[in-house]
């Protein structure tokens, strides 16, 4: 396929308090495909999101459709990308509606001028529809609970409607059911054209809706590719250091970790 | 729909500051030792060559009455707005122009410069000496914002700053040469409307200016650090200019202010937290209409300590802080919000 990529990273090192917290990490991704972020806790995955957002100095290349994200002014890169982060305070109680309507924000012709625009208000209603938050439109946000609060900011970040969508663990605090219904949007809407790379820890999800996984740990790529390819018994207990059940629904497989796997103290000098 | 509930009560509150600050001009030009009518006033305004006695009132106006007014509405209306953006950009309803150390370094440039008797040499030295100061601790703090860009790490400096400030006013005061120099610093530090003329204002009023339109147009900037300093950066904030414009802001309009009246604490504290929730918690709605508020605020303040001051007048910054820091102990028990 000559696919010109939408995002692509070339060897991105990153070093904070003189800790490397990412070490040469390459990356593709292309119009359509959601991409899953993986790897136990300080592997480097926010690090790797943030870089890509522009959020952190870094050494190496990071383009978006073809041209240098270095280069691009930050009001015409917050058009392309929109960025949710791991967890934040939710701030000042301003209302659900209002919260999500800031993600229009990079779209307004100059900083100054209010937003009354139709395209704005719909675009914003649609992301509160699509996260299923309709009925909450009024509440201010410190009313609502961690899993709506999450799906109010995945809103806003879907109101920017950008070509991508970096999201950082979207749907750790939400419930079963909301975890698949978000899992469905990203699904779709990369289907509609977009493209998303998403930070996770549910093994299942990601091999379920995810095109393609990166498996970071201590910094580096482990394994990339296909989800089959990618959560192999061998990785999940290299990496994650786990025994993982492994079975097969309606011509899906999922993923189940079931106990830790015994660390001697040889194998973890062997990947320090 | 519900958009409209939200666009509905922040004009009306504007409107109402409006019609209240004009209604506290009106009583603040009328009131004092001789009395002044509605008609007189407007008489003395407009035909001031008349009479004997519209040119007696005209003078009063001129001389006394009115700088005073235009100084309260600038006073108020920099530190009501100052407090506001402060908050926005820190995300905490505590944040005040007195905590990034501005007032306090203002303050400390002009009690050097009663320390030395400059004040003696030119009229216009103790403000330029106070606007030094508030210059200096402002470039102190974009370096900091600069190289550390936190906001927490800002708020610390602020405090650092402002300490350090205070410590050296009380230096000042504690090795003053006589009791009259003492006196001289502590009224002046007090903060006070009295005996300020128009040269005044026009030493002020440039910067006052420049401070207040840096400061208003940040407005949809903070609302956008609602969602945290990454996301808002990731819709396209530049955070490390947006603090500069508003610590250039501050100290453009507080440094300038504080230069010409002493130190008035408390406005920007309270004013901004008590219209917050009347602009649906918005921070670029609150830059207005803490302006306002906080010109309403100071010129209601300077009226009853006109109305209740008789033979030593009671001074603005006493008055200010009186109401203000059992608001803010209020404040800090009640406090929601964490700093970020």
């Amino acid at each position: 396929m000559s696919v010109k990529p939408l995002l692509s990273a070339d060897n991105v090192y990153v070093e904070l308090q003189k800790r490397k917290i990412l070490r040469g990490i390459s990356l593709c991704l292309c119009k359509g495909e959601l991409l899953g972020l993986l790897g136990p806790n300080g592997a480097g995955k926010s690090t790797l999101m943030k870089a890509l957002a522009q959020l952190l100095p870094y050494r190496g290349e990071i383009r978006c459709m073809g041209r240098s994200l270095q280069q691009v002014p930050a009001i015409e890169r917050a058009r392309l990308i929109a960025y949710l982060e791991q967890s934040v305070q939710k701030g000042w109680p301003i209302k659900v509606h209002d919260y999500v309507a800031l993600g229009r924000l990079p779209h307004r012709s100059t900083w100054y001028r209010n937003m009354h625009r139709d395209h704005d208000s719909k675009a914003v209603k649609i992301a509160i529809e699509q996260v299923g938050l309709g009925s909450l439109d009024d509440r201010p946000v410190v009313e609502l609970s961690g899993g709506e609060f999450a799906r109010v900011r995945l809103a806003r970040a879907l109101a920017v409607q950008t070509p991508l969508l970096l999201a950082d663990e979207p749907v750790s605090v939400l419930d079963p059911f909301h975890q698949l219904q978000v899992m469905e949007l990203l699904r779709r809407l990369c289907c509609d054209g977009r493209a998303g790379i998403v930070v996770l820890h549910d093994l299942t999800l990601a091999s379920r809706f995810c095109d393609r996984l990166l498996l970071l740990d201590k910094g580096r790529t482990v394994a990339s590719g296909i989800p089959r390819q990618v959560l192999t018994p061998v990785n999940l207990q290299q990496v994650y250091q786990v025994q993982a059940m492994v079975g097969e629904h309606q011509q899906q497989s999922y993923i189940l970790p079931w106990s830790c796997y015994s660390t001697e103290s040889s194998s973890e000098e062997k990947y320090r | 729909m519900k958009g409209q509930t939200v666009y509905r009560r922040y004009p009306w509150l504007n409107s109402g500051l409006v019609i209240l600050l004009l209604l506290l001009t009106l009583v603040s030009l009328r009131i004092g030792p001789v009395s002044i009518s509605t008609s007189e006033l407007i008489n003395a305004l407009v035909h001031s060559q008349d009479s004997n006695q519209t040119l007696r009132h005209n003078m009063i106006l001129i001389e006394l009455r009115l700088p005073r007014l235009l100084l309260a509405i600038l006073v108020g209306g920099s530190l009501g707005i100052s407090g506001a953006a402060l908050q926005g950009l820190l995300r905490n309803p505590l944040a005040e122009p007195g905590l990034i150390g501005v007032s306090s370094c203002a303050g400390l440039g002009a009690v050097i410069c009663l320390y030395f008797g400059l004040s003696t040499l030119s009229i216009w030295l103790l403000p330029t000496m106070a606007m030094t100061g508030a210059a200096l601790a402002t470039l102190l703090l974009c370096w900091i914002g600069r190289h550390h860009a936190g906001n927490l790490t800002l708020i610390l400096s602020g405090i650092a700053l402002s300490s350090l400030a205070a410590a050296l006013t009380s230096l000042a005061l504690n090795l003053a040469p006589s009791p009259a120099d003492v006196q001289d610093m502590v009224l002046w530090l007090l903060g006070s409307l009295n005996y300020r003329s128009f040269n005044d204002i026009q030493l002020c009023f440039p910067f006052v200016l420049i401070g207040l339109i840096l400061l208003m147009s940040c407005g949809a900037k903070l609302d956008a650090l609602t969602l945290g300093e990454a996301e808002a950066q990731s819709l396209g904030v530049n955070l490390p200019e947006l603090q500069r414009q508003i610590i250039v802001g501050t100290a453009l309009s507080v440094g300038s202010c504080v230069a010409v009246t002493g130190t008035i604490g408390f406005v920007g504290l309270v004013v901004p937290h008590l219209l917050r929730r009347w602009v649906d918690y918005h921070p670029s709605r609150l830059l207005l209409s803490s302006a306002l508020g906080g010109a309403v605020l100071l010129l209601a303040a300077d009226i009853a300590l006109r109305l209740l001051s008789s033979t030593q007048e009671i001074m603005l910054g006493v008055v200010t802080a009186l109401i203000g820091a059992p608001f803010f102990l209020f404040l800090v028990l009640q406090q929601k919000w964490r700093v970020p």
